[in-house]
């Protein structure tokens, strides 16, 4: 049980501009780090190995670390057997369209609410911030059933709009946006631009930060959203990544060098995405408790 | 507060607001109130839907059994989960505040996982898990400890449900204490440093209670995280062996989606909601009373 092995350390206080010395916590904290590292990066790096390996090599028990032979059937079978390009073309669908309509929704919206007085502001504001309160988890009955209604049922319309008008991106937006000066707009209302114009070529480009933090966290959240899909589809060909991968498991459990193979590709974009955008994200999280 | 601007138009706010309200209203407030409706009626594949007032929690709460193992699945989840997840984000946090080599290369392996998708996440652990091929028990036979069918036994599979979730989620928690820790000003350690205070000392009176805003953070939130968890444990267990990992979620997904139950559905649903409004009423007030202070 790889976890208790943690608390060993001693929590040391940082303490700046002191001299770097070899100490019995120092060892300690350095072991804990490589340790915790090793758990959190070694499933993954395990899989990986694994899903080079041949046949014969991963149902051998114990298994070797390293494959014997790096081979690339596995990846090239999934491919051949599974429609896993549909299910990658589903999943980017989602993700894009998605993240495009909740940008323009939400900073839409958040534009209204920091530039604009009017009769019922707060109080919108207000109901918006409370949706945070109702999860999809408690409401995904209704929710599917007003969806059915709407003839959106089987469709990826269905898994990419009601999650679009998030709570969080329009305070995100709205509260940077207040920090804009009011007197632009007011100078390009003198120089005679349309309301849509100050929005569009004004506000939005001044935003930008803001909008990279929300598209990276649409992204994610779209990207590896499995339940509310799991919900509106069930058709084999409007299958996401995620459905795709998650069924697998449940027919092929014998068929694990296929599942190692998808796992890994279907990881891909993410790290890709991860290591261009990573500050957005810490920052992200870091300043507004975004959910990760 | 502003005042309007005089080229003003009066419309133009609304015309912004429309469609992100139109997906609000009809996506999250309307199903709402249908919930709730809905909790009233009970439904049948074979007959209309007849109201019954609360019958349906009456049932809930005083008959139904698979509820009530679902509320003590999840009553142990999250103690465990959120008992962990503060705990470890704490120590986390704390060393990788330290001036220490490769602290990027350190950050990004504990916030990796985060960026995983839950189903990938219960993927990569059913095969270090798996009973006949599995690392775990390859690493346990080396030892000489006896190989276990870890996911097939009701404990073990509670405690690796816990142990996965607070894996997967770990780093974004870390990165909130990371954050509150980098606001405390290091003169207040340079202070406690002077007046001969120990690292242990500094940790206990200085960063502890300064920390405190950042620990209800993850603490609320991971507790309603925890409350909704589905998707990490649908895939890796299923709810089982048995009923023994079936959490409060996976309860309302079987009766609304499998089991055409649609009021008990909707009654749980409910009384799901009741517990996270709670919490963040909660929050809401915890972080008033700082702000006073």
């Amino acid at each position: 049980m790889p976890v208790t092995s943690g608390t060993l350390a001693q929590p040391t206080a940082p303490v700046r501009r002191r001299r770097r010395r070899v100490d019995l916590p120092t060892v300690l904290a350095y072991a804990c780090l490589v340790l915790g590292a090793a758990i959190m990066f070694g499933p993954v790096l395990w899989v990986v190995l694994s899903s080079f390996k041949g046949l014969n090599e991963i149902y051998r028990f114990p298994p070797t670390f390293l494959p014997e032979q790096w081979i690339l059937t596995n990846y090239t079978g999934a491919l051949q057997r599974f429609p896993f390009l549909r299910y990658l073309a589903n999943s980017v669908t989602v993700t894009v369209v998605a993240t495009l309509l909740t940008l323009t929704i939400n900073s839409m919206a958040a534009f209204a609410l920091s530039k604009y007085v009017f009769r019922g502001r707060d109080t919108i504001f207000l109901i918006i911030l409370g949706t945070l309160m109702i999860p999809l988890q408690v409401i995904m009955l209704p929710v599917y059933l007003i969806i059915a209604k709407l003839g959106m049922a089987n469709t990826l319309w269905g898994i990419i709009i009601p999650p679009a008008a998030t709570p969080t991106g329009v305070f995100l937006l709205r509260q940077y946006m207040l920090t804009l000066p009011d007197e632009l707009l007011e100078a390009a209302r003198i120089d005679g631009a349309g309301e849509f114009r100050i929005y569009w070529q004004i506000i939005l480009p001044l935003t930008a930060p803001a909008l990279a933090v929300l598209t990276v966290f649409s992204i994610m959240w779209r990207w590896n959203d499995f339940l509310w899909p799991l919900i509106v589809i069930n058709q084999d060909r409007l299958f996401t990544l995620q459905l795709g991968l998650a069924r697998f498991r449940g027919e092929l459990v014998t068929d694990w060098h296929y599942v190692l193979a998808m796992t890994v590709l279907s990881i891909v974009p993410i790290t890709i995405i991860f290591g261009f955008l990573q500050r957005y994200l810490v920052s992200g999280i870091a300043t507004t408790g975004l959910k990760g | 507060m502003k005042k309007v601007s005089p080229g003003q138009s009066m419309l133009a706010p609304y015309l912004f607001l429309a469609p992100n309200l139109a997906v609000f209203v009809i996506f999250i407030i309307v199903p709402a109130g249908y919930n709730f409706y809905l909790s009233l009626f009970r439904t049948s594949p074979f007959r209309l839907p007849a109201f019954v007032g609360a019958d349906n929690f009456r049932y809930l709460l005083q008959q139904d059994d698979l509820f009530w193992r679902a509320i003590w699945n999840i009553g142990i989840f999250v103690v465990g989960d959120v008992t962990l997840l503060t705990g470890f984000s704490v120590l986390i946090g704390v060393l990788l505040n330290q001036e220490i080599r490769c602290r990027g290369f350190f950050r990004s392996a504990f916030f990796y996982p985060v960026l995983l998708s839950p189903v990938v996440v219960a993927l990569v652990w059913q095969w270090i898990l798996n009973s006949q091929f599995g690392a775990l028990n390859a690493i346990l036979q080396t030892v000489g400890l006896p190989r276990q069918p870890w996911l097939l036994r009701p404990n073990w599979g509670m405690f690796w449900v816990i142990f996965v979730h607070v894996w997967a989620t770990l780093g974004f928690f870390a990165l909130i204490v990371l954050a509150g820790l980098q606001s405390i000003p290091p003169a207040l350690y340079e202070a406690a440093l002077i007046d001969g205070a120990g690292r242990w000392a500094g940790f206990r009176h200085v960063t502890l209670p300064l920390l405190m805003p950042s620990l209800m953070v993850v603490l609320i939130l991971s507790m309603i995280r925890s409350f909704e968890v589905f998707d990490h444990v649908y895939v890796l267990t299923g709810g089982g062996p048995g009923t023994a990992t079936l959490m409060i979620v996976q309860f309302i997904y079987r009766a609304a989606f499998q089991l055409d139950q649609a009021g008990l559905a909707a009654a749980a649903s409910l009384i799901l909601f009741l517990v996270i409004f709670s919490l963040t009423v909660f929050q809401y007030l915890l972080g008033r009373r700082r702000e006073t202070i």
